[in-house]
């Protein structure tokens, strides 16, 4: 039903767009302006003044594998944005521009016009990590063995704990990106994909931030949530196996709120069924409503 | 449904709450022709585009493409299908070249870059197929749209109101070009306003209001019904009499004091015969042709506003 083909029409639609270079050089940009004006700083500050903070800083941030760490949290702060504003855009500008009904009568199967979308989505965030791995990297080279900005070794950090949050935040990117894909083809528009993407992910993020309270005065509300949140499961899931907590009751906030061990198989297992369920809905509407025009 | 037709459609209807766009509508287009179809705005032209090539769902009648059912057999129409609806649209931060090759690719074929340097320099955007479209007026979108429908050579070609935004010299070059296309085999579904254009350029035609099938037919035989033999002779009221008596014919009184007769050129002869044997004075016979475009307005007029003009016959 997918076909090099749509995919490729699809790779040629958004690599010529120009909010989406801009969206994928943000984070990168960001990331390489950061670790070049510590280094900057760290090069130029004289011997006496690095003591308060500077040179731990450069040391903190710069070689690997924090380099690697800083660019997990960057993009775990700033990429969901990216993700929204991107799939919204992606599939609303078909709204907008009324291009849908120009493509869809070409090809007999509606719905792979949308799964390409989602696919094609899913390779440009992987180009994102990839960009992300391909400015911090060598930074980090030139200023671990030119600069001699050597790591920091008071804080053990092992490149695996990074490599393991980065996939837990993609995970969590890839949900909220099919949240806002049927968002946008519900509401039929960019900006509405949008603007329900930051509500849906502000409000589960403070809602999640909330259990702990929540839970003081209605515990079981609070079981409720933990397990109808995916925030909670992809924050189970961030603690319990990127970050290696103890699965016990008093070991991750979710196990603390649901009072028992969750297993992170059962974690992955919910986030996948809400991100197919949500993927199913938008391909379902898609392809069964009407296209009567903007 | 019958394969030989390119497309047909049964009481195919589209409702919105309370507003009936399409109502009970039949189609019998023949492959291999041009096919008008005219209606005044809203009579629910588009709407017929868009259930015939699936991109709304008739509320009830069902339609059919090259023998195919046009809600479930896409993927067989949808290879043999080129169209613009409404208006074309396209990407605007692509070039005209990459637009096409993206529609292309949507239709799952190989795209082949030759064709398309071809098809932009058949509509006459060959210097700007390198622009992107955002720089292009609407009458080179409008070519850009014909381009676009041609690209996989399709067998059914749907234009709704090509010649949009075309200068005078542009109309003449699209409308040159669904003749063309039609003598090469294409069965064109042409939806215009422009009565002219689509006298000039179909076969065949449908007129729709409100919705409903008003007249289909071919071009040729709905003016030949609607045309008629004008003659001024007296006495008239003898001339009238005399005509009336053949049942063959349909006389009745013309303006300026002629005799309107529905009647084929070459039987004018013996009717002039017979109006002199019966000594009456013929003074002038001329033919009335009817156009599209009386056929049109007197279709689709209210009653209150019909012309009091000759009637006009039509094949229904």
């Amino acid at each position: 039903m997918i076909t090099l083909n749509l995919l490729r029409a699809e790779w040629l639609k958004t690599r010529k767009r120009r909010i989406n270079r801009a969206l994928l050089a943000i984070i990168p940009a960001l990331l390489a302006v950061i670790m070049i004006l510590v280094m900057i700083k760290a090069v130029t500050t004289p011997g006496e003044a690095l003591g308060d903070g500077m040179l731990r800083d450069a040391k903190q941030l710069v070689p690997y594998p924090h380099n690697l760490r800083m660019a997990v949290s960057l993009l775990a702060e700033f990429g969901s944005l990216v993700v929204i504003v991107f799939v919204a855009t992606s599939v609303g500008s078909e709204y907008g521009y009324d291009t849908w009904k120009g493509i869809v009568p070409r090809y007999g199967h509606r719905a792979a016009f949308l799964l390409t979308k989602w696919i094609v989505g899913l390779s440009t965030l992987l180009l994102l990590v990839a960009t992300i791995f391909a400015v911090v990297l060598p930074l980090g080279w030139v200023g671990e063995t030119v600069l001699a900005i050597s790591a920091d070794t008071t804080t053990t950090l092992a490149p695996s704990v990074s490599v393991k949050s980065l996939a837990v935040t993609l995970l969590s990117f890839v949900f909220i990106g099919t949240f806002t894909l049927l968002a946008t083809v519900v509401a039929r528009s960019a900006v509405a994909g949008v603007v329900s993407g930051i509500l849906a992910t502000t409000i589960m993020l403070l809602i999640h931030d909330l259990l702990p309270e929540i839970a003081e005065g209605t515990p079981l509300l609070a079981k409720g949530l933990a397990w109808i949140l995916p925030v909670s499961h992809f924050s189970n899931l961030q603690h319990q196996w990127a970050q290696g907590a103890p699965a016990g009751e008093a070991g991750t906030p979710m196990a603390l709120i649901v009072g028992q061990p969750v297993p992170v198989a059962l974690n992955l297992l919910i986030g996948l069924v809400y991100i197919g369920a949500m993927l199913g809905a938008s391909v379902a509407i898609f392809s069964r409503r009407d296209m009567a025009g903007e | 449904m019958s394969e030989g037709y390119a497309i047909q459609a049964r009481g195919l209807t589209k409702r919105y709450k309370h507003v009936v766009a399409v109502n009970t509508l039949d189609l019998d287009i023949p492959r291999g022709t041009v096919y008008g179809f005219l209606g005044p705005n809203g009579a629910g032209k588009t709407t017929t585009i868009r259930m015939l090539l699936g991109l709304i769902r008739p509320t009830s009648g069902r339609a059919a493409v090259l023998g195919h059912d046009s809600r479930t057999g896409r993927h067989a129409i949808a290879p043999k299908v080129g169209a613009i609806v409404e208006s074309p649209t396209f990407y605007p931060y692509l070039t005209g070249a990459q637009n096409l090759e993206v529609l292309w690719r949507s239709s799952n074929m190989p795209v082949d870059r030759r064709r398309i340097e071809m098809l932009l320099a058949r509509v006459g955007l060959a210097e700007r197929g390198k622009h992107t479209v955002k720089t292009y007026s609407l009458g080179m979108k409008q070519r850009l749209g014909i381009a676009a429908t041609l690209l996989t050579d399709p067998e059914i070609i749907f234009l709704d109101e090509p010649t949009n935004g075309l200068d005078p010299a542009g109309t003449v070059e699209v409308r040159t070009l669904i003749g063309q296309l039609g003598r090469d085999g294409h069965t064109i579904f042409l939806s215009s306003h422009l009565l002219n254009e689509v006298e000039q350029v179909c076969t065949d035609v449908a007129i729709v209001q409100k919705g409903e099938l008003k007249l289909q037919g071919t071009v040729r035989d709905l003016l030949a019904q609607s045309s008629h033999i004008l003659i001024k002779a007296a006495p008239h009221e003898r001339a009238l009499s005399l005509l009336r008596a053949d049942p063959a014919l349909q006389a009745r009184p013309g303006e300026d004091g002629t005799i309107a007769v529905t009647a084929a050129m070459d039987e004018v002869p013996s009717l002039i015969s017979a109006l002199v044997s019966a000594d009456i004075a013929v003074y002038d016979v001329r033919e009335h042709r009817s156009t599209l475009e009386q056929l049109f307005l007197d279709r689709t007029a209210q009653p209150h506003e019909r012309p009091h003009g000759p009637h006009v016959e039509v094949m229904e």
